[in-house]
C-alpha cells in the first residue's frame, strides 16, 4: 500500500511537471514554466549572437488566440471577395484580379496573436514596466538576425524591398510597383508593437519617417474608390499584417 | 491651487524647457515659416497653411518702416491665432513729449486664421484669415488662401481685402453681390471692436508665392507677389520698386529661426522666430523614484502600525498631506491634500505604493479624500490587489489606473487628528504690468503679496492680503485718470491711482463661511474688504458633479467702492452685482481639451450683460484663455475698446521647477480695460477651489 502510494505521488509529480503554466516555442522546441515566467525569462531563450532584438517577436498561440485570429483572417478574406466583385461589376479586370491574387496570398499566412510587449531583452531587464509576468498559456517566440529586407503586403507587385538603413519613405516609394486598385498617395508602415502609421508618399504629402527594419509595409486599397462598406478595410489588413508570423 | 498674477521673460523661463525631440529620424521635413507679421505664411503674405496643434511662436520682424513683436499659436488643426504689436519708426505715439516722451507709435492687432479645407491630391489646403481685425485697422485685411504641396515647393494663391488688397488688380468679386461691397471705410479708429461692415469691402487683390524647402535642410527660400501697393500706410505711402519680395529662412535648430527679406525692390528686413510645441513641452525632474513595491503585501498586524511615520512617508514619497483618518472594515479613509503632483494619476499612484507597501493584506482598498478650503472634494477608492498587480506588473497590459475609481466623498467620521482653528499665514510674489503705455511701452510692478488667516472651524475665517510694492516703474505715470469724458462709473479706470497710493497696502480683509451644502452643492458667503477696489458682502453657490462636463454656478453681491485715497474709508458709489454662470467642456473633436464659460448678470458699472470665456488647455498643463464681455453699455459710453477682453497664458509652475509642484502663474494680457464688462473679483471662486471633482487644468 505505502509502494503504491509513493508510485502514486511520484506519478502525480511527473503530472504537475508535465503540465506547464506557460509554455513557449522557439525554433521548433518546446519550454515550459510551472511559474508564471517574467518577459525577460522567456527572451533569454533567444539570446543569441546573432539575434536582432527590435524585430523579435512573441506570440500567443493558444486556442483561443488562434481562433481569434483566424476569424479575423475570415474577415478580411470576405470583404476582399466582396470587393473582387465589386471591381469585377466595374469591369475593373486588374484590380480584380489584383485582389484575389492579395487574397490567395492572405490564405497562406501563418497568423498569431502579437504580444503588444518590446521583446528586446535589453530593454526589458532595465525596465520594470516592460518586463511582466506573461499570463498563462502557449507562446511562440520568434528571433532572426537583422533583416535584409522590409517585407512588403498588399496591391503591389513586390513582396519585399532591399533594406536601405537610416532611409525614409521616399526611399521605398519609388521602388514599389503598385497594382490596380491600390492607394497611391499613402501607404502604411505596421508594427506589431506600436500604432501602425499611414505616411504620405505623393508629391503633395510626401511624408520624412524613417522606415525601419522592424515594420512592414503594407500598400492598401484605395478606399474612395470603393463602396462605403468597405471603408476600413485598409485598417483590417494592416491588423491582419501585424498578426502575420515573422519567418 | 495658488494664482498668482505674475509675469516673466516667457524666452528666458522658456530655455529651463527641453522640447521633446521627435524620435523619428526625419532627412528633410519640408517647411513652414512665420510671416513678417506672425502668423504661417510667406513674407508679408499669408499662406492657408497650419502648423501643428499646440505650436506656438515669437518672432521679432524688423525692417525699416515696421518694428512687429509677434506670438501666435495653432490653437486647434483648424484655427490659428496671433497677437502682435507694431512698432511704426516714424510716428511718435503722440505729439506731446510731456506725455509720450519720444516713444514711437505702437499698435495692437490680432490675427485669426481657419482651416477650410485640408489639402488632398488634387484639393490644395484653404483657409480664411482676418488679419488685423479687433485694432485701429492700421493692417486691417480679410483674406482667402489656397496652398499646395508640389515637393519641396509650396505654393499659395491668395484674394485679399483691405490692407492685403490695396494693389486693387482684380475685380472685388463681392462686388458683384452688391455694390456696398465695392467701397471700404478707410480710416483707421481708436480700436478695439470689429468692424464687421468692412469684411470683404473695398479694394481687393490678387497675391501669390511659394515657399521652398532647399536640399539644404536648414535653409528655406521664399518669394511673393504683393497684394498691397503700399500707398495707404500710417506714415505716408512707401516708394515700390518691384512688385516682388523675397526672403531667406534659416532654421538654426527646430526651435529658432533667423530670417533675412528684401521687400518692394528696395527695403531689407531681418527677424527671428523662436517656436516651441505647448502639448510636448516637458521638464526633467529631480524627484525621488516613487517606492519600490513587494508582490506580497507586509504580514504586520494593523494595530502595530506607526501612523506618523505612514503620515510622513505619504508626505515625503507622494506629496500628500494627511490632515485626518479613519479605519474601517478592510479598508483605511485618507483626508488631506496634494502638493507636490499635480497629475492625478502619478499622485494617486505614489499614495497607493506608500499605504501598499506600509499596511497590511487585510486592508483592501483605500480611500483617498481630497480636501480644498475645508471642503471635501473627490474621493478615490483604490482596489488594493488590483493596484499592487498592475504596479507589479503581474501581466502585460495592466493599468494602475484601472484599479482607481472616483466619486463624491461620503460624510465620513474621522479620528479627530486635526485642529479645526488657528491661524494660518502664506506668501505670495505677484507681477502685474501692462504694454503700449504711452509712458513707457512696458510697465510692470512687482511684489509680495502676504496671507494671514485665523481659521475659527473648517467653515469659517477671517482672512487678510496685505501687498508690498519691491519694484514697479509705476510712478512714471504721467496722468492718473485719463481724460475721456464718461457718464459711466469709474469702477475700474481709478486703476493707476489705486496702484500708485502707497507701497504697503490692505488688499483685502473679510470674513468667510463656506460649505460643501449637500452631495454636489458648494456655497459661500464673504463680507468685508474684497478686492482692491471693492468691499461689501456677498454669497454664491455652486453645483459641480464629480467628472461632469459641465456645472453651473451663481454669486450675488452688494459692493462699495473703496476709496484710492485712504485704506479703510469708502467712496459713495455702490451696487449689486452678480452672476450666473455656465461651464461647459464639449466632448466634441473639434474643441478638445476646451472650457467654455458664460456669465449673465449684472456689473460693477451696472451694465447688464454676459462674458464668454474661452480656454484651451494643452498636454504640458499651459492654458490659453480669451475672455470678452458683451454688456447693454455702447460702445460710445465704453470708450476706447469698445467692450472688455483679456487674454491670458496660464502656466503651470511645475514647468519649470526640478522637483514637482502644484500651482499656476497667469499671464494676463488685457489690450484696454475700462468700466464696463467689469466683475468683481471675488477672494475666492467656487469654480477655482472645486476644480479637482471635474479636472480641466490638470
Amino acid at each position: 500500500m505505502r509502494i503504491f502510494s509513493l508510485i502514486s505521488a511520484i506519478f502525480f509529480a511527473t503530472q504537475v511537471a508535465a503540465a506547464p503554466a506557460v509554455l513557449v516555442k522557439y525554433k521548433e522546441n518546446y519550454h515550459g514554466y510551472t511559474l508564471l515566467p517574467r518577459l525577460s525569462e522567456v527572451l533569454v531563450l533567444a539570446n543569441e549572437k546573432e539575434t536582432y532584438w527590435p524585430t523579435t517577436r512573441l506570440y500567443q498561440t493558444d486556442v483561443q488566440s488562434l481562433h481569434e485570429v483566424e476569424l479575423k483572417r475570415k474577415t478580411v478574406l470576405q470583404k476582399l471577395t466582396s470587393v473582387a466583385h465589386f471591381y469585377r461589376s466595374e469591369q475593373k479586370r486588374d484590380a480584380e484580379m489584383a485582389t484575389l491574387d492579395f487574397a490567395e496570398e492572405i490564405k497562406g499566412w501563418e497568423l498569431a496573436k502579437p504580444m503588444a510587449l518590446r521583446a528586446d531583452l535589453d530593454y526589458v531587464r532595465a525596465k520594470a514596466a516592460a518586463n511582466p509576468k506573461l499570463t498563462e498559456g502557449h507562446y511562440l517566440l520568434v528571433a532572426n538576425s537583422r533583416p535584409s529586407t522590409i517585407a512588403v503586403y498588399g496591391l503591389v507587385e513586390q513582396n519585399a524591398l532591399a533594406l536601405k538603413p537610416l532611409s525614409s519613405v521616399r526611399s521605398y516609394r519609388d521602388k514599389l510597383s503598385r497594382k490596380a486598385g491600390a492607394e497611391q498617395d499613402y501607404f502604411y508602415l505596421v508594427n506589431p508593437v506600436t500604432k501602425t502609421l499611414k505616411v504620405g508618399t505623393a508629391l503633395w504629402n510626401l511624408e520624412s519617417e524613417f522606415v525601419p527594419p522592424w515594420v512592414a509595409i503594407v500598400v492598401g486599397f484605395n478606399e474612395q474608390h470603393l463602396a462605403k462598406e468597405f471603408q476600413g478595410l485598409n485598417l483590417l489588413i494592416t491588423e491582419l499584417v501585424a498578426m502575420k508570423v515573422a519567418q | 491651487m495658488k494664482t498668482t498674477q505674475w509675469m516673466t521673460a516667457p524666452l528666458l523661463c522658456f530655455c529651463s524647457i527641453s522640447t521633446l525631440a521627435s524620435e523619428q529620424f526625419s532627412p528633410i521635413t519640408p517647411g513652414l515659416t512665420q510671416t513678417t507679421m506672425g502668423g504661417t505664411g510667406l513674407i508679408l503674405m499669408p499662406s492657408a497653411r497650419h502648423r501643428d496643434e499646440g505650436y506656438f511662436s515669437f518672432n521679432y520682424m524688423d525692417n525699416q518702416e515696421y518694428r512687429f513683436w509677434s506670438a501666435s499659436v495653432q490653437l486647434y488643426p483648424w484655427l490659428e491665432t496671433t497677437i502682435r504689436y507694431s512698432d511704426v519708426r516714424y510716428k511718435y505715439f503722440s505729439d506731446d513729449p510731456s506725455f509720450s516722451g519720444d516713444q514711437t507709435y505702437k499698435d495692437k492687432g490680432i490675427d485669426v486664421k481657419f482651416r477650410l479645407w485640408q489639402e488632398s491630391m488634387y484639393v490644395p489646403e484653404i483657409s480664411l484669415g482676418f488679419r488685423d481685425f479687433g485694432g485701429t485697422g492700421l493692417f486691417e485685411s480679410e483674406y482667402f488662401a489656397a496652398s499646395k504641396r508640389l515637393g519641396p515647393v509650396d505654393v499659395t494663391l491668395g484674394i485679399g481685402w483691405g490692407y492685403l488688397g490695396h494693389k486693387e488688380n482684380i475685380t472685388n468679386p463681392a462686388c458683384k453681390l452688391s455694390d456696398s461691397f465695392c467701397s471700404r471705410q478707410a480710416e483707421v479708429g481708436t480700436g478695439g471692436s470689429i468692424k464687421y461692415e468692412n469684411f470683404f469691402h473695398g479694394p481687393a487683390s490678387f497675391y501669390a508665392g511659394v515657399e521652398y524647402q532647399t536640399p539644404w535642410a536648414p535653409l528655406r527660400l521664399k518669394a511673393e507677389y504683393d497684394g498691397n501697393d503700399y500707398q495707404h500706410e500710417l506714415t505716408g505711402a512707401f516708394k515700390v520698386d518691384s512688385d516682388f519680395n523675397f526672403a531667406a529662412v534659416y532654421a538654426v535648430n527646430d526651435a529658432f529661426d533667423i530670417t533675412m527679406n528684401y521687400q518692394r525692390g528696395n527695403t531689407f528686413g531681418f527677424g527671428f522666430s523662436y517656436a516651441m510645441n505647448f502639448h510636448r513641452l516637458t521638464q526633467i525632474k529631480l524627484d525621488d523614484a516613487p517606492r519600490k513595491l513587494q508582490e506580497t503585501r507586509p504580514q504586520t498586524p494593523l494595530q502595530s502600525l506607526d501612523k506618523q511615520t505612514l503620515a510622513r512617508s505619504l508626505y515625503q514619497d507622494a506629496g500628500f498631506v494627511v490632515l485626518d483618518y479613519r479605519f474601517e472594515a478592510e479598508q483605511i479613509i485618507l483626508l488631506g491634500y496634494q502638493v507636490a503632483f499635480r497629475d492625478e494619476t502619478v499622485a494617486m499612484e505614489r499614495i497607493s505604493r506608500v499605504l501598499a507597501s506600509e499596511l497590511p493584506q487585510e486592508i483592501k482598498h483605500y480611500r483617498v479624500v481630497i480636501e480644498s478650503s475645508g471642503m471635501p472634494q473627490v474621493e478615490t477608492k483604490v482596489d488594493a490587489d488590483s493596484f499592487v498587480s498592475a504596479a507589479t506588473y503581474q501581466a502585460p497590459g495592466l493599468d494602475v489606473k484601472d484599479s482607481f475609481s472616483r466619486m463624491s466623498p461620503k460624510d465620513y467620521q474621522y479620528s479627530g487628528l486635526r485642529k479645526e482653528n488657528g491661524f494660518g499665514y502664506g506668501a505670495d510674489m505677484f507681477w502685474v504690468q501692462t504694454f503700449g503705455s504711452p509712458e513707457n511701452f512696458y510697465m510692470y510692478q512687482v511684489g509680495l503679496l502676504g496671507n494671514l488667516s485665523y481659521q475659527f472651524s473648517n467653515h469659517f475665517s477671517l482672512n487678510t492680503t496685505a501687498k508690498l510694492n519691491v519694484l514697479t516703474n509705476f510712478d512714471e505715470f504721467n496722468f492718473k485718470v485719463d481724460s475721456y469724458e464718461s457718464a459711466v462709473p469709474r469702477v475700474r479706470t481709478y486703476i493707476r491711482e489705486y496702484v500708485t497710493r502707497s507701497d504697503f497696502t490692505m488688499e483685502n480683509f473679510y470674513g468667510q463661511w463656506r460649505d460643501k451644502v449637500s452631495e454636489n452643492w458648494y456655497a459661500q458667503a464673504y463680507a468685508g474688504y474684497l478686492e482692491m477696489m471693492f468691499g461689501g458682502a456677498g454669497a454664491e453657490f455652486l453645483y459641480r458633479p464629480v467628472d461632469t462636463n459641465w456645472y453651473f454656478g451663481f454669486d450675488i453681491n452688494y459692493v462699495k467702492q473703496r476709496s484710492y485715497e485712504e485704506e479703510l474709508r469708502f467712496f459713495d458709489y455702490s451696487t449689486f452685482t452678480g452672476h450666473a454662470s455656465l461651464y461647459w467642456q464639449p466632448t466634441s473633436k473639434w474643441l478638445e481639451n476646451t472650457l467654455i464659460t458664460a456669465s449673465v448678470g449684472q456689473y460693477l458699472a451696472k451694465d447688464k450683460g454676459v462674458t464668454v470665456e474661452f480656454a484651451k488647455r494643452f498636454d504640458s498643463g499651459i492654458v490659453v484663455g480669451a475672455y470678452a464681455a458683451f454688456t447693454d453699455m455702447t460702445s460710445a459710453e465704453y470708450g476706447e475698446g469698445s467692450f472688455t477682453k483679456g487674454f491670458y497664458l496660464s502656466l503651470p509652475f511645475d514647468l519649470f521647477s526640478l522637483k514637482s509642484s502644484m500651482g499656476r502663474g497667469r499671464l494676463p494680457w488685457i489690450p484696454i480695460s475700462r468700466d464696463g464688462g467689469q466683475m468683481l473679483n471675488r477672494p475666492m471662486r467656487l469654480s477655482e477651489v472645486t476644480e479637482v471633482r471635474s479636472p480641466f487644468i490638470r
